[in-house]
């Protein structure tokens, strides 16, 4: 008979309390917005129906789509070619993927704007302009989830063998690329996309600076802490539930997925 | 002309010479292997064929048209990785049609030619599975059937085997023979398994430090080796130290007692020091009808082996093999046994050191 | 018969496939980033100063590095210890899989769920973000000292630290890849 782990469970435990908590409070103060006695659920309600929420989630939204794509067409490919042909640029890769943990991004936003609100790149007048800083600084801020996934995938599979079947079959580059290796990068892909949408959906600093007023999620977010406190834990309830599911879709395709593969497992 | 040529290729990695000198014509429907430890420069010789590798110099044409810079996926190859290198996240039927989907050819051509590989291959109905659903010897023959989808000029295989295990290897070198057969297509065989390049091939090309030592039949190569490193990598073999005592009629000294060889010593002096070869299977006890060639050795060690009796004898210095067909009538010594040996003449090589460089096969 | 044969290596096109990357960090990454470098060594008027550095050690900012290193080092030490023992109590603690699972599932989760929610929903026990980048915004934008340049300088500490943590890391990490091969 196997003793019964009491310090496993008691730390299993204490950890389940130390994360819930907060959510559970957080979670109870959004239904007491009618009464202190009285569950109610008009705060969620409030917030979904509010014309700033529905406005700046859709900004993040897209903008959150629009990083995905602009960081994995920006990742992936130099990855890819990076493990295949120039191993040698491989630290300097990284070593640009990692700016971001050392440059804070209120540095990062800062340089931005000074660059571009002046000649020969006067983007900060537009809102063209600044739409586009802000993808760019938000793609900068996911360059360190994206590459470590799409890395973690390629070392996952044979690239250099894949890549060179494929030429003796008579494939062109964008054949591989396209056909071969990102299929087979999936979970990698999606993963790392799931990270930037979570980090995207909740940046403050970069769009706050470089967007005027309000117009983004995260902005949004505070600004609703400082003014509607139960609104403000009925969104933090929702962006919870949002992250829990993007990162259960991850695991689920991680696990689904035939000849599987990639940095989720 | 030959069918696919390579003249005086070199490549060189760095200051490291991966492959010097190599000639070599292949004649179409060959099935050529190249033989060698790793690192001796098969792989890249087959790769600068393929076209993953260029040379530092030199040229290869297939069928008289000059490759030696085209894009591998110019080159009209058929190439099979050790690690079968499957695409994992296609079926086995867009695996094998693959390379025809690349040449844009129609679905209907596209799956008649699948159904005939997966035919070939004897894989028909096993279209829709995934790689991952399959054993090593059915993603290798996969493989091996996505290579011959695009009928390629030339099918290039880099250790296919060396990744399965010793049964599927076996079965599945005969059938890689038999269907290159049916084809008709000239072939390229990389192993480091003189077994394998032995059994399969129409010719072999054993490789050493960056050159060809010897091109020849399996006959050739087993009975004749020219080096003797040659010698020493293919079979089983005995060296024994060995000094010249008359060129001219053969006559040879090891370990104080004369023996005589059947080859020319043309070149050689009286008093020449030589390294000189014995197979195994050829070496046989003392018997009435032998005057020739005896040895007086010392029984070291015996090593049963199935089909074959393995015993370990010494002269002097020399320490070398003898393989007795076993059965079991056998009167086998024992160890510690003074016996007389003896082998004939035709037996006994003398092995050139120097290397074949410069010539073309 | 016309020989190919030739010593000469051809250009090799390869770097082409990074250049995109390449360009982008260095128009949103390095030259934004240098811009504070430069500046945290000018004064007001753009010239040549060390003050901003010497302005470094004015109470105001020690005061709020200080707080952050504090609480960075607090929360790293607590996140360690505790992650430990959650990692160690799942594998070793003889806890059923599905626990592990969860935890996994779950540390990926609260890995992701940063950011302002996160902020929002710990406000209470945690308070505000960090100080340091506060205090950086304000000087940026010239509110506390009416000099930028001092925030500049701010930054650029803060650049530092992170490099050096940044450093610290990858040095630890290579190691272990090292014992564990």
């Amino acid at each position: 008979m196997k003793r019964f782990p009491i310090f496993g469970w008691l730390i299993i435990v204490l950890g389940i309390l130390y994360f819930f908590t907060p959510l559970v409070g957080t979670l109870e103060w959004s239904l007491r917005i009618v009464s202190r006695d009285s569950f109610s659920l008009n705060a969620y309600t409030n917030v979904l129906m509010s014309e700033r929420f529905q406005r700046t989630f859709g900004f993040s939204f897209i903008a959150a789509l629009a990083t995905i794509v602009v960081s994995v067409l920006l990742v992936a490919p130099t990855a890819y070619w990076v493990h295949l042909k120039l191993p040698r640029l491989r630290p300097w890769v990284e070593f640009v993927t990692l700016l971001t943990f050392v440059v804070p991004a209120i540095v990062l936003v800062f340089g931005i704007v000074r660059v571009y609100s002046r000649p020969p790149f006067s983007l900060m007048e537009t809102e063209w302009g600044t739409n586009f800083l802000v993808i760019m600084g938000y793609t900068a801020l996911s360059l360190p989830y994206t590459y470590r996934a799409v890395d973690t995938g390629l070392r996952a599979i044979d690239v250099r063998t894949l890549t060179e079947a494929a030429q003796s079959l008579g494939a062109g580059w964008g054949t591989i690329i396209f056909r071969v290796i990102f299929p087979n990068l999936r979970v990698a892909l999606l993963s790392g996309a799931f990270l930037t949408f979570a980090v995207v959906m909740g940046e403050f600093t970069i769009s706050n600076f470089i967007l005027p007023g309000i117009v983004s999620f995260g902005p949004y977010m505070v600004n609703l802490n400082q003014t509607r406190p139960y609104e403000a834990a009925a969104v933090a309830i929702i962006s919870f539930g949002l992250t829990w599911t993007s990162i259960g879709v991850i695991q689920l395709l991680g696990r689904g997925a035939p000849g599987q593969l990639a940095g989720t497992r | 002309m030959s069918f696919l040529e390579l003249t005086n290729v070199r490549k060189l990695f760095g200051q490291v010479a991966a492959v010097e000198n190599f000639n070599l014509h292949v004649e179409r429907g060959e099935f050529v292997s190249f033989l060698g430890p790793s690192g001796c420069g098969k792989t890249t010789t087959l790769r600068m064929i393929a076209g993953f590798e260029l040379p530092t110099d030199g040229t290869i044409r297939v069928n008289n048209k000059d490759i030696t810079f085209q894009p591998p996926q110019k080159r009209d190859t058929g190439m099979v990785f050790q690690s079968y290198a499957l695409f994992p996240n296609m079926t086995v039927a867009d695996n094998v049609g693959f390379g025809l989907m690349i040449a844009k050819k129609s679905k209907a051509e596209i799956k008649q030619r699948v159904d005939e590989m997966l035919g070939i291959i004897k894989m028909f109905g096993l279209g829709n599975r995934y790689p991952y659903q399959l054993s090593g010897g059915q993603q290798q023959r996969v493989a091996l059937a996505r290579a011959l989808a695009i009928r390629p000029q030339v099918l290039l295989l880099d250790e296919p085997l060396s990744a399965l295990d010793a049964k599927i290897r076996i079965s599945l070198r005969a059938e890689i023979r038999a269907i290159q057969r049916q084809l008709g297509i000239t072939t390229i065989y990389v192993t480091h398994d003189q077994e394998e390049a032995l059994s399969l091939s129409d010719r072999v090309v054993v490789m050493n430090n960056a050159k060809i030592e010897q091109v020849g039949t399996p006959f050739e190569i087993y009975n004749f080796p020219q080096t003797e490193f040659t010698a020493q990598f293919v079979g089983t073999l005995n060296t024994l130290q060995a000094q010249v005592r008359d060129a001219a009629r053969g006559a040879l000294v090891v370990d104080g007692q004369e023996i005589s060889t059947a080859q020319k010593l043309d070149g050689f002096n009286a008093g020449d020091a030589v390294t000189i070869s014995l197979r195994p299977e050829r070496v046989a006890f003392y018997g009435e009808l032998q005057k020739s060639n005896v040895l007086n050795v010392t029984i070291q060690n015996i090593t049963f082996l199935g089909s074959i009796v393995r015993i370990q004898v010494r002269s002097g210095e020399n320490i070398f093999y003898m393989d007795e067909f076993n059965n079991p009538f056998l009167a086998l010594p024992k160890i510690g046994d003074q016996q007389q040996i003896t082998f004939s003449r035709e037996a006994v090589l003398v092995l050139k050191s120097g290397d074949a460089r410069g010539k073309t096969f | 018969m016309a020989s190919t044969t030739g010593t000469a290596r051809r250009f090799s096109w390869e770097w082409i496939g990074v250049v995109p990357f390449f360009l982008y960090a260095l128009l949103f990454l390095i030259i934004p980033s240098s811009f504070l470098v430069i500046g945290s060594f000018q004064n007001a008027q753009g010239g040549f100063t060390l003050d901003n550095f010497v302005g470094l050690f004015d109470e105001t900012v020690r005061n709020s590095y200080t707080l952050s290193l504090q609480i960075s080092l607090f929360t790293a030490l607590a996140g360690g210890v505790f992650g430990f023992l959650m990692a160690y109590a799942a594998i070793a603690g003889g806890l059923p899989r599905f626990v592990r699972s969860f935890l996994l599932t779950f540390s990926g989760v609260a890995s992701n769920f940063s950011g302002v929610p996160l902020a929002s929903a710990y406000i209470s026990t945690l308070g505000r973000q960090g100080m340091a980048t506060i205090l950086i915004g304000r000087q940026i934008r010239g509110e506390v000292l009416q000099n930028p340049n001092l925030g500049y300088a701010v930054a650029v500490g803060m650049v530092v630290i992170m490099s050096v943590s940044i450093i610290i890391y990858s040095w630890l990490q290579r190691k272990t890849e090292g014992w564990l091969r």
